[in-house]
């Protein structure tokens, strides 16, 4: 079952860097929200944000998981919390495997199975997102595509069972049949009722993509929300009009 | 009967360590004159400080209450013990050809396996070799590698040695199974002088592996022993040290191999223990065609300085030797790597690459590699390469938004920088490896 989300005035910075404005948000139990916005906007920040990136400082009047709330959190209680955020680029990690630190994320969060069965699920789980069995003992990112570090986030979350995934640019480097095979996973873990937040600027995967609610993010807030409607418009209008005024608050007048 | 300390350190020592084992006049006399070069020699002026080893204050032999066995059951049950801790009894079983324990200066525990034995393997201890039919053989190898005017080191060892192994592999005998030697230094203040000398004849095959530990006394130890090996003709040896000792140990070892033509010398060295090492095990490529591989890890947490490395001296043609080394230092550690390569003129067409990685864990630690390269021959294709990393923060949050916390992030990148040398081990010593790992990063962060 997923968790609630709640963002009330969250404000970030990097020194005097103001990345985030003022972002509200409220995602209801297995909803899945996508987030849009061009270049820069503070997609891929509010992500790290949620992880619990610990170079930004964070401000917030409220930011709860369920009514827990995340900020005191270090980035491993959050996830032991049920919060799963797909790295926009993930890192390669020498001398360790894909099977093994999959295997020490499930222990870390109660999923330990027979080391049998955690073998024959994260084989089924490769396949499943487009990757042989041979990644399992390959060495974490070493030499892979960025087409496959994407897969590997995939079968993280797959393997990883959160309550909010948070999937940042989780498309981007994906040709279009591995997009499919991406949103048809999404699909299926959207039916574990697992809340997402889906971060992209790109449209290809969210038509794919039952979404409940859209957001467009310019400069650090979210201006515009609505259906599933918003992500045609974008893709046939671009983001120029959420750059006015009428959208956004920070725009000159 | 109680342990004999014999405690004070002089010639007198020397001749009654001579006389306990019944040794041949050319043994004593070979002591007796490592002792003079003892005297005579300073200590060395570079690497780790080890002023704080008070040479007045080390019991040089001290001699188990136990006679030597070959069954457990016939060890006593304290000793028995602590090596059951250690595992090697359950390994023994499983997967070696032999086994020989040293509790403080003697050897309590010697068996071959019936296979090994059958092949005709030599696998005994030192003292007891001297009185059998291969007392010609080790007059003939004994101290002609390590001698004693090598350095002060080698000159004590050669004056006080006690206990060790004494290998020998007939020709053409491939050793499926390896055998080992394992070093408990038990007593307080004690020192441990140990001496293994193995020959791998023509086209013979051997694994080797040597372990070694010691509970932790707050009086510095010192362990001082000697590995001499001679590889026949096209004759290969595998040399596995997973070194353990306590962190008041000063380890100052020194093994040195030679390689005929067409031998080959494999070192896996892993360094854990101890409060100060010096260990360079060295490699004569003496015959046309002979190979050196050295591949270690050295992890020195707070209060150590590990000054590990290796040393390979190439006086034939075609010869090549490959180095990669792993040096980590952790809390305020310190950890050297050293190599050394010497080409002299005979050692046309030779190949020599090292590849050495620094890891500086935390902000106190330091972690230095150092090469000395003499190369005096033609065409020969010599390549160094170090750089010195830091753990990326980066996948530290990474696996931090993967549910690990801090430390296990931290522990399981530097399994993995230590996961290549594990790989050259056989699976329990894998095992035995990833532990000590974590038990040395705990320590590290326990006194950060």
């Amino acid at each position: 079952m997923g968790a609630s989300l709640q963002i009330q005035n969250l404000r970030v910075a990097v020194g005097e860097q103001s990345l985030l404005a003022g972002v509200n948000l409220r995602l209801a139990p297995g909803e899945v929200y996508v987030l849009l916005g061009p270049n820069g906007a503070g997609k891929s920040t509010l992500a790290r944000t949620l992880a619990g990136d610990e170079s930004l400082r964070v401000t917030a009047d409220k930011f709860c998981l369920n009514d827990q709330d995340l900020l005191p959190m270090t980035a491993n209680e959050r996830a032991l919390a049920g919060v799963f955020v797909s790295w926009q680029n993930p890192p390669a990690i020498t001398g360790v495997t894909v099977a093994n630190l999959i295997r020490i994320s499930r222990e870390q969060l109660g999923l330990a199975a027979s080391p049998w069965e955690t073998r024959r699920d994260l084989l089924e789980t490769l396949k499943v997102v487009g990757l042989d069995g041979s990644y399992a003992d390959r060495e974490f990112n070493v030499g892979f595509s960025g087409g496959e570090r994407k897969k590997l986030e995939l079968a993280q979350l797959l393997s990883l069972a959160p309550q909010l995934a948070v999937l940042d640019e989780l498309d981007s480097g994906l040709d279009a049949d591995a997009i499919k095979i991406l949103a048809e996973n999404l699909e299926r873990v959207r039916d574990t009722q697992v809340t997402m937040l889906v971060i992209t600027h790109r449209t290809e995967l969210v038509k794919k993509l039952r979404c409940d609610r859209a957001g467009v993010m310019i400069r650090g807030q979210i201006v515009y929300e609505g259906d599933q409607n918003v992500i045609e418009e974008i893709e046939k209008d671009g983001y120029t009009k959420y750059f006015s005024s009428k959208y956004d608050s920070t725009a000159d007048r | 009967m109680t342990p004999r300390p014999t405690d004070k350190l002089d010639r007198l020592l020397v001749e009654e360590l001579s006389a306990r084992h019944g040794e041949p006049d050319w043994m004593r006399q070979v002591r007796l004159q490592a002792w003079e070069k003892y005297q005579s020699l300073s200590y060395p002026t570079w690497g780790p400080d080890v002023s704080g080893l008070d040479m007045d204050k080390i019991v040089p032999y001290i001699q188990p209450e136990s006679q030597m066995a070959t069954s457990w059951e016939q060890v006593p049950p304290d000793v028995r013990q602590s090596f059951a801790e250690l595992g090697i009894p359950q390994a023994e079983e499983q997967l070696l050809a032999g086994v020989a324990a040293q509790y403080d200066s003697e050897v309590v525990y010697h068996r071959t396996q019936e296979m090994a034995a059958e092949q005709g393997v030599v696998f005994t201890d030192l003292t007891a070799a001297l009185h059998g039919e291969y007392e010609p053989m080790i007059r003939q190898y004994f101290a002609k590698l390590v001698t004693p005017g090598e350095h002060k080191w080698a000159a004590l060892h050669t004056a006080v040695w006690s206990g060790g192994t004494f290998v020998y592999v007939p020709p053409g005998v491939q050793t499926a199974l390896p055998l080992q030697a394992y070093y408990l230094l038990n007593a307080r203040g004690a020192g441990q002088f140990e001496h293994t000398l193995i020959i791998v004849d023509e086209g013979a095959s051997l694994h080797f592996i040597e372990g070694c530990s010691a509970p932790r006394y707050n009086v510095a130890a010192l362990h001082a022993g000697a590995v001499e090996i001679f590889v026949g003709k096209s004759a290969k040896i595998r040399y596995s040290t997973v070194e353990n000792w306590s962190r008041n140990m000063y380890n100052l070892n020194t093994k040195k191999a030679q390689a005929a033509a067409g031998a080959s010398v494999e070192w896996v060295s892993g360094s854990f223990g101890s409060m100060v090492t010096e260990l360079y095990p060295a490699t004569i490529l003496a015959g046309a065609g002979a190979k050196m591989s050295y591949h270690g890890v050295t992890l020195a947490g707070s209060g150590q300085n590990l000054d590990t490395g290796v040393k390979v001296v190439a006086r034939a043609p075609q010869t090549a030797c490959t180095i990669t080394a792993q040096s980590l230092a952790d809390g305020d550690g310190v950890s050297t790597f050293r190599a050394s390569i010497a080409m002299t003129p005979e050692a046309t067409g030779s190949r020599a690459s090292i590849d050495c990685q620094s890891w500086q864990l935390a902000d106190q630690s330091r972690s230095d590699s150092i090469p000395v390269l003499d190369i005096r021959a033609p065409q020969v294709d010599v390549g160094y390469e170090a750089c010195v990393g830091t753990l990326d923060e980066g996948i530290i949050a990474y696996l931090g938004s993967r549910g690990l916390e801090r430390e296990q992030a931290r522990l399981a990148l530097v399994n993995g920088v230590v996961d290549g040398f594990a790989k050259q081990l056989p699976l329990e010593y894998a095992v035995e490896m990833a532990n000590l790992v974590t038990s040395q990063m705990k320590k590290a962060n326990a006194k950060n």
